[in-house]
C-alpha cells in the first residue's frame, strides 16, 4: 500500500480516529440526511415557489442535494435493463462561511462542497448487476451543477442539456448514454414540494419529480452494447436535515404503470418497527394530475427477502395495496441482488409490477431500500 | 583402533591451539581487533549504502505514490485546468494532482506534498469503507478542516519527532514567510520511514502555503497500456507523460557510482586486515615452531596441521567477526547520515533518513571477514604444514624460505601492478573495472614491499652503516632478519598510508580544482538570488533600477530551473549577460562562433558531466521539453562545471524566454565599477536590497566561495571518515606486527642485557628499529599514494561522476602521511621497547 493511501483512508474513514458508535458502522445513505450540525444552512420549513429550469440547478444554501435518475429500458432484441444514476452534493460549510474562506485563500481548490455519484445497470435477462461510484471535491470544476443549461457532473459522468437532457455515465464495466425527453411536467411532492420527513420542523426536504421521461440511447453491459428505449424517472431533493434520529431508513417505490399512471411512495422506517407517520407518496395521472398519498392510503407487506453480504435483509417481493382505489399489486425484483455494495450501502433496483390477484404484469418501476440496523 | 587415536590427536591439537591463543592474548586480541574493524567497516558501509538507497527509493516512491505514469510540465508547472479537463472531458479518474514544496518546521526541512484526497481514492483503487461525504458532526470535522482550513496531516512518527499533537497549531516557514497551520490529524503509515519528513496537505492549503495559485507540479496516473498513447496525443504542448518506473530507475542509477566508491573504500580496509591476519598467523606459527615440530614428529599429518592453523584463525575470526558486525551496525547508523547527506547534496533531496538494517549487509561483512581470514591464514598454515618436522623446529628455515622467495614476490608483484596499470589504460572501462585494476596495483605493491624493504635496509646499511653505533646497526639488521614479519608490518602500514595519501591528494586536488573553477566562473562581485526558485522571482523593478544605476557596472541575469530532457530532468541555466556566458578558461570544447550561435541559434552549452555520462560532444543535439512541445537544441560546446553530477545546461536568456513562457529571474550578479572600494560598494548595494530581504538573499563572491567549499567539504565527510578508519586498522596491524617481532626477540635482548647493554640503550634500539620501519613504510607509501591518487582522479572519479580534476601536489597531505607513518610506528614500538628495557636477563635467558 502506498504512502498517500494512509492519508486518504484517514480522510475517508473519518470515524476511524473518532468515537465510533454501532449505528455509524457501516455508513448508510440515511445518515447522509441526518446529523445535527445544521447551523448556517437554510432549512425546508415552509412551502416555496418552484421555478424551472432554475430549480433543476443547485441550492447551495442547503446542505444536501441530489439529482436522481432511474429507468427501465428494453433493447431491440427484447433484452430488459434497469439503470440508476445519482449525483449527491454535500456542502462542506454554510455558504457565507465558504465565501469568507475564499477571501482568505484564493486557491481554486478551496471547495464548498463534496460530491458523490452512484450508477448501476441491472441486466434483468441474465441477472447481472453492475455498479460504480465516484467522489470528488467541487473545485476546480471537477464536480458541480448549474441550472441553465442544465449540467450536473462529477468527472466525466454528467447529466446535461436544455430541452432534452443527455445522460452520460461511462464506467469500466458498463456505460449509460441516454437522450432524455420528459413526457410529463415536474410534479411537486408532498405539500407543494415540501416533503416532511421527520417530526421536527425543518426535518424536511424540497422534493419534485419528473415521473415519466422517454429515454433512448445505448447501454453497455460488460462488452455488449444495447440500443435501448424506455422510461426514466427523475427525482430531485434538497434539504439540510430530513430524518429523525429514530429512523433507520426508508423503502421508496417509483412505479410506472402501463396505463400511463405513475406512483411514488416512500415508507419511512422507524427503529421500533413500523412505518413513520410521515411516510407518504403521490400519484400522477396520465394527464399529469397529482394526487397526494398518505400513510393510511397505502399498505405494504414484505413477502420475501434477500440477505446482503453484510447480513442486512432486503425485501425483494412486496404486496402494495392502494386503499383509495382498492387496487393491489405484487411488486417483485426480477434480480434479487441489486445491492449497491459501495461506500454507502443500500439496495436499489428495477422491479416489475403485477396486478393482483391475476398476477398480470401492469408496469415497471424502481425500488430503493436503506437499512441501518442489521435486523432489517 | 584408528578412531580413538584420531579423536585423541584432534583434541590434543585443539588443546595446543587453545593454549597458544590463551597464552598470547595480545596477539590474538590484535588480530581479532583487525578483523573486527575491517568487518565493521564493510558492514557499516554496506548498511549505510543500503539504507541510503532505500531512503532514495522511498523518497521517490513517496513523491510518485506508486503511480504508473506522471504528467510533468515545464518550469512554471502545469495549469490546474489541465487536470480538470483530464477528469471531466477524458474521464481519467485514476489521476491525482500533486504540488510540492519545501517547508521548515522547527528548523527541520520537510517536504510539503499537496494533493487531492478525493482523487487519491480512485488513483489507488481503494474502496473506502466509509465516506467523506458523511455529515454526522464527528465525521465531517476532519474532512472540513483538511479541505477548508489551513491544516496538514503528518505521520505519527513525524508528529512525534516534532512534538506535535492533533489539533495543535504550529508554524511553517516557507522561504522566510511564516504561516500557521493546524495538525488536522496524524496517521499510522505502513512504512513509517517513508512518511518521515513529509507534510501532507490538501491542494488548496498547499497552494496557499506555497503562494502558487492556479498551478500544480505533476499529475500522477494509473494507466492501462492502451491508455498511454491516446493520452500522450491529447496532452497540450509543454507537458510530457513519463513512465515513473523508468524515471525512478534512472534517478536511482545516478547515485550508484557514489555507493560503489564507498564499498571500494571499505574493501581496502579488508585488504589491510588481510595483511594483519597473515602477519599474526605467521607469527603464531613461528612462535609455536617447537610445539608444531613436536606434533609433526608425533605423527600429526601435514593436512591436519594446516587445518589446525586455519581453524584457529577462523575461530578468532568468527568471534571477532561477530563483534565487528555489532560495531559495524552501530557505525552504520552514523555513516548513513553522511551518505544520505551527500546524496541530498549531489543528486536528490532525501526527506527520508531512515536507518534500515538489512541482514544481508551483516552477512556480507561477516562472510567477507571470515573468507579473508581463511585465505590469509592459508599461506602461513601451508608453510607450517609443508615443512619437515625437523625443519619446523628451526626458525631460520622460515626466514630463509622468505628470503628465497623475495625476488619472486617482487617479480610477481611488479607483474600484477603492471597488469593493473595496463588495465587502467583500457579506454571504455567500467567503474568496477577501474576498482579491480586499482586492486591489482595495490596487491602488486604489497607483494613488492618485503623485497623493497630489504633493498632499502641494505642501502641504508651500505651508506650509513659505519656511521651508526652498534645498537643502530643491530636494529637495522633486525628488520632484515625478521622480514617475514617486518615486511608484512611495513606493507600494512604502507598500504594504509598510501590510501590516506591517495584519497587525500584526490580530495585536495578536487578542492583546488573547484576553487580554481569558482574563481573563473564567479563573474561579478555581488550575487543576489531568490530564496525559492519555484515560486519567487527577482523583482523586475529592482533589476531595472540596478541596471540603470551608476553603482552597477555590469548586471548578469540568471534563470535556474529544471527541464525535462530525453535523459530525464536536468538543470538549466538561462543567462542574460553583457559578457560571454562562459569564460574561455571554462570551455573544454566548442563549436566555432559558439557565442553568437548561442544567441541566434537554438543551441545550448552542456556541462562536462552531462557530456561524459551521455557521450555528448559539441555538434550533437539534445531534446528539451519546452512550453510549446519538444524541441531539439544543438550542443554548441562543453564547459567545466562542478555544481551538479547530473549535468547542467546553459542557454541564452532570450532563447529561453522564446521557448518557455516564464518571466522569472532567479538570480542576478552585479559587478562594481572600477576604482570603487569593495567594502563601501557592498554596503551601498546591500542597503538597496534590504526592502527585498523576504524574497532575496545576497552574497559577495567571497561568501559564495565559502558556501561552496563548505558544501564540498560536507560532501567528502564520509570519504574522510573512511580514510581515518583505514588508518586505524593499519595502526592495529603495525602494533600487532611490531609486538610480535619484539616479543620474539626477548632472548636476544636478554643476551644483550647480560652482555652489559643498558635498558635505555635497548629501548633506543627497539624504537630505532620500529621507527625505521615506519620511515620505510612512509617512503614506500608516497609513490603508491600518488599512483592511487592519479587512478582515483583520472579513472575512478571520472567513471563515477564525469568530473575533470587537475592533479595538485597537496604537500601537506604527504607530510601528514609521513609523520603519521613514523609516529604510529614509534607508538607501536613503545610497549615492546618498554618490555625489552624491563627484561630481567636471567628470565629472558631461561628458555635458552
Amino acid at each position: 500500500m502506498c504512502l498517500r493511501l494512509g492519508l486518504i483512508l484517514l480522510v475517508l474513514c473519518l470515524t476511524g480516529c473518532v468515537e465510533k458508535t454501532p449505528r455509524q458502522d457501516p455508513l448508510q445513505l440515511g445518515q447522509l440526511l441526518g446529523g445535527s450540525d445544521v447551523s448556517g444552512y437554510d432549512r425546508a420549513t415552509t412551502p416555496r415557489v418552484f421555478e424551472f429550469p432554475r430549480d433543476h440547478g443547485p441550492h447551495p444554501a442547503f446542505r444536501n442535494e441530489w439529482w436522481y435518475l432511474t429507468g427501465n429500458l428494453v433493447a431491440k432484441d427484447g433484452h430488459r435493463l434497469g439503470y440508476q444514476v445519482t449525483f449527491f452534493r454535500n456542502a462542506l460549510s454554510p455558504i457565507e462561511e465558504a465565501q469568507s474562506l475564499k477571501q482568505q485563500n484564493p486557491s481554486q481548490w478551496l471547495s464548498d462542497s463534496a460530491w458523490m455519484a452512484h450508477a448501476a445497470v441491472s441486466d434483468l435477462g441474465d441477472g447481472q448487476h453492475l455498479y460504480g461510484q465516484r467522489f470528488s471535491r467541487s473545485s476546480p470544476g471537477l464536480a458541480g451543477a448549474q441550472a441553465n443549461p442544465l449540467r450536473v457532473w462529477l468527472d466525466d459522468w454528467s447529466l446535461s442539456g436544455q430541452k432534452h437532457w443527455q445522460l452520460k455515465v461511462i464506467d469500466r464495466n458498463f456505460a449509460i448514454e441516454l437522450d432524455l425527453r420528459s413526457a410529463k411536467p415536474p410534479v411537486l411532492q408532498g405539500n407543494k414540494g415540501l416533503s416532511q420527513k421527520g417530526r421536527a420542523p425543518g426535518n424536511a426536504s424540497y422534493y419534485y419529480s419528473i415521473t415519466r421521461i422517454h429515454s433512448r440511447g445505448k447501454v453497455r453491459v460488460g462488452d455488449v452494447v444495447y440500443e435501448v428505449d424506455g422510461l426514466s424517472w427523475f427525482d430531485r431533493e434538497w434539504s439540510t436535515s430530513a430524518l429523525d434520529d429514530d429512523m433507520e431508513g426508508w423503502d421508496w417505490f417509483a412505479l410506472q404503470f402501463d396505463d400511463g399512471r405513475d406512483l411514488m411512495y416512500y415508507q419511512l422506517r422507524e427503529f421500533t418497527g413500523g412505518a413513520h407517520p410521515n411516510s407518504q407518496g403521490g400519484r400522477v395521472a396520465a394527464n399529469g394530475q397529482y394526487e397526494l398519498l398518505s400513510r393510511n392510503d397505502i399498505d405494504l407487506v414484505e413477502l420475501d427477502h434477500w440477505r446482503a453480504p453484510n447480513g442486512f435483509d432486503y425485501a425483494v417481493r412486496w404486496r402494495m395495496s392502494d386503499r383509495t382505489t382498492g387496487e393491489q399489486w405484487l411488486i417483485e425484483a426480477p434480480v434479487r441482488n441489486q445491492y449497491m455494495d459501495l461506500a454507502v450501502k443500500y439496495w436499489e433496483g428495477a422491479v416489475v409490477i403485477y396486478e393482483l390477484p391475476n398476477r398480470k404484469p401492469v408496469g415497471r418501476g424502481y425500488l430503493e431500500m436503506t437499512r441501518i440496523n442489521p435486523e432489517g | 583402533m584408528t578412531m580413538p587415536m584420531s579423536l585423541k590427536s584432534v583434541s590434543l591439537l585443539h588443546r595446543s591451539s587453545w593454549g597458544y591463543l590463551r597464552r598470547h592474548p595480545w596477539q590474538t586480541g590484535l588480530m581479532g581487533l583487525g578483523i573486527a574493524l575491517a568487518v565493521a567497516m564493510v558492514v557499516a558501509v554496506d548498511v549505510a549504502n543500503a539504507s541510503a538507497r532505500r531512503a532514495f527509493a522511498l523518497t521517490l516512491e513517496s513523491v510518485t505514490a506508486g503511480a504508473s505514469h506522471q504528467i510533468l510540465g515545464g518550469p512554471s508547472g502545469i495549469d490546474e485546468r489541465i487536470y480538470t479537463s483530464l477528469r471531466t472531458d477524458l474521464g481519467f479518474r485514476s489521476s491525482a494532482p500533486v504540488i510540492r514544496g519545501r517547508v521548515r518546521v522547527q528548523g527541520r526541512t520537510l517536504i510539503l506534498l499537496g494533493t487531492d484526497p478525493f482523487s487519491e481514492v480512485a488513483l489507488n483503487g481503494v474502496q473506502p469503507d466509509s465516506l467523506a461525504l458523511a455529515d454526522a458532526k464527528v465525521r465531517i470535522n476532519p474532512i472540513r478542516v483538511l479541505l477548508q482550513q489551513p491544516s496538514v496531516v503528518l505521520s505519527q512518527q513525524t508528529a512525534q519527532q516534532l512534538g506535535l499533537k492533533s489539533s495543535e497549531s504550529f508554524n511553517l516557514d516557507i522561504d522566510g514567510a511564516i504561516k500557521s497551520v493546524v495538525l488536522a490529524a496524524t496517521f499510522e503509515a505502513d512504512n513509517a520511514a517513508a512518511a518521515e519528513g513529509l507534510v501532507f496537505a490538501d491542494m488548496s492549503t498547499a497552494q496557499w502555503l506555497l503562494g502558487r495559485f492556479g498551478v500544480i507540479d505533476s499529475i500522477d496516473l494509473h494507466l492501462q497500456n492502451d491508455e498511454v498513447e491516446p493520452l500522450r496525443e491529447w496532452l497540450p504542448a509543454g507537458l510530457t507523460l513519463i513512465d515513473t518506473g523508468n524515471r525512478q530507475q534512472r534517478l536511482m542509477q545516478m547515485s550508484a557510482a557514489f555507493h560503489h566508491n564507498l564499498t571500494a573504500m571499505s574493501l581496502l580496509a579488508l585488504l589491510v586486515a588481510a595483511l594483519l591476519i597473515v602477519n599474526t598467523v605467521t607469527f603464531s606459527v613461528l612462535k609455536r615452531r617447537t610445539s608444531l615440530g613436536i606434533l609433526r614428529s608425533l605423527g600429526v599429518t601435514r593436512s591436519e596441521l594446516i587445518r589446525l592453523i586455519c581453524i584457529e584463525t577462523l575461530i578468532v575470526a568468527v568471534v571477532f567477526g561477530v563483534l565487528g558486525c555489532a560495531f559495524g551496525v552501530a557505525l552504520g547508523q552514523v555513516l548513513v547520515r553522511f551518505v544520505s547527506g551527500t546524496i541530498s547534496d549531489l543528486y536528490f533531496h532525501l526527506h527520508v533518513t531512515a536507518f534500515l538494517l538489512d541482514y544481508r549487509s551483516i552477512a556480507k561483512g561477516f562472510v567477507l571477514g571470515l573468507g579473508t581470514a581463511f585465505i590469509s591464514s592459508l599461506v602461513p598454515a601451508w608453510e607450517a604444514g609443508k615443512s619437515l618436522p625437523v625443519q619446523v623446529l628451526q626458525r631460520s628455515v622460515v626466514e630463509s624460505g622468505w628470503h628465497r622467495r623475495l625476488p619472486w614476490m617482487l617479480l610477481f608483484g611488479a607483474v600484477l601492478a603492471a597488469l593493473g596499470s595496463a588495465w587502467l589504460q583500457w579506454p571504455s572501462g567500467s567503474l568496477w573495472g577501474g576498482f579491480a585494476a586499482l586492486g591489482l596495483q595495490v596487491v602488486g605493491f604489497c607483494l613488492c614491499i618485503p623485497a623493497l624493504l630489504m633493498l632499502l635496509v641494505k642501502l641504508i646499511m651500505a651508506v650509513f652503516g659505519y656511521g651508526f653505533g652498534i645498537s643502530t646497526r643491530m636494529a637495522v639488521r633486525g628488520i632484515a632478519r625478521g622480514v617475514s614479519r617486518s615486511g608484512l608490518a611495513v606493507a600494512a602500514l604502507a598500504l594504509a598510508l598510501s590510501v590516506t595519501v591517495g584519497v587525500g591528494v584526490m580530495i585536495g586536488s578536487f578542492r583546488q580544482t573547484v576553487i580554481h573553477w569558482l574563481e573563473q566562473s564567479l563573474q561579478g562581485d555581488m550575487h543576489i538570488s531568490v530564496r525559492n526558485r519555484n515560486t519567487q522571482s527577482v523583482p523586475a523593478d529592482l533589476i531595472d533600477d540596478l541596471r540603470h544605476s551608476a553603482e552597477v557596472f555590469q548586471l548578469r541575469q540568471i534563470r535556474r530551473t529544471l527541464v525535462e530532457t530525453q535523459f530525464g530532468p536536468l538543470r538549466l541555466m538561462a543567462v542574460a549577460s553583457p559578457t560571454p556566458l562562459v569564460t574561455p578558461e571554462l570551455i573544454m570544447a566548442s563549436e566555432a562562433n559558439w557565442q553568437t550561435r548561442l544567441q541566434e541559434d537554438e543551441g545550448v552549452m552542456i556541462s562536462e558531466t552531462l557530456a561524459y555520462h551521455r557521450s555528448l560532444s559539441s555538434g550533437d543535439s539534445i531534446t528539451l521539453l519546452t512550453d510549446v512541445g519538444e524541441k531539439t537544441f544543438s550542443v554548441l560546446g562543453v564547459f567545466y562545471d562542478y555544481t551538479s553530477s547530473r549535468g547542467l545546461l546553459l542557454m541564452d536568456d532570450q532563447v529561453y524566454r522564446q521557448w518557455w513562457r516564464d518571466q522569472r529571474v532567479t538570480a542576478i550578479s552585479l559587478s562594481r565599477p572600477p576604482n570603487v572600494s569593495a567594502e563601501l560598494w557592498h554596503q551601498r548595494v546591500a542597503e538597496r536590497l534590504v526592502p527585498y530581504s523576504e524574497t532575496l538573499q545576497w552574497h559577495s563572491s567571497e561568501g559564495i566561495r565559502t558556501l561552496s567549499l563548505a558544501l564540498f567539504d560536507r560532501t567528502f565527510t564520509i570519504t574522510q571518515a573512511l580514510r581515518l578508519l583505514v588508518i586505524v586498522v593499519a595502526m592495529v596491524a603495525i602494533i600487532s606486527a611490531l609486538l610480535a617481532l619484539q616479543l620474539e626477540r626477548q632472548q636476544q635482548y636478554a643476551l644483550l642485557r647480560a652482555m652489559g647493554m643498558k635498558p635505555g640503550q635497548l629501548m633506543a634500539m627497539v624504537l630505532t628499529e620500529t621507527g625505521l620501519m615506519g620511515l620505510v613504510a612512509a617512503l614506500l607509501a608516497m609513490p603508491m599514494g600518488v599512483v592511487m591518487a592519479d587512478v582515483l582522479i583520472d579513472v575512478i572519479n571520472r567513471r563515477s561522476f564525469g568530473w575533470s580534476i587537475q592533479f595538485y601536489w597537496a604537500w601537506e597531505t604527504f607530510l601528514q602521511a609521513f609523520a603519521l607513518g613514523i609516529l604510529s610506528a614509534l607508538v607501536a614500538g613503545l610497549y615492546p621497547a618498554w618490555r625489552a628495557a624491563r627484561l630481567q636477563p636471567a628470565n629472558g635467558l631461561r628458555e635458552q
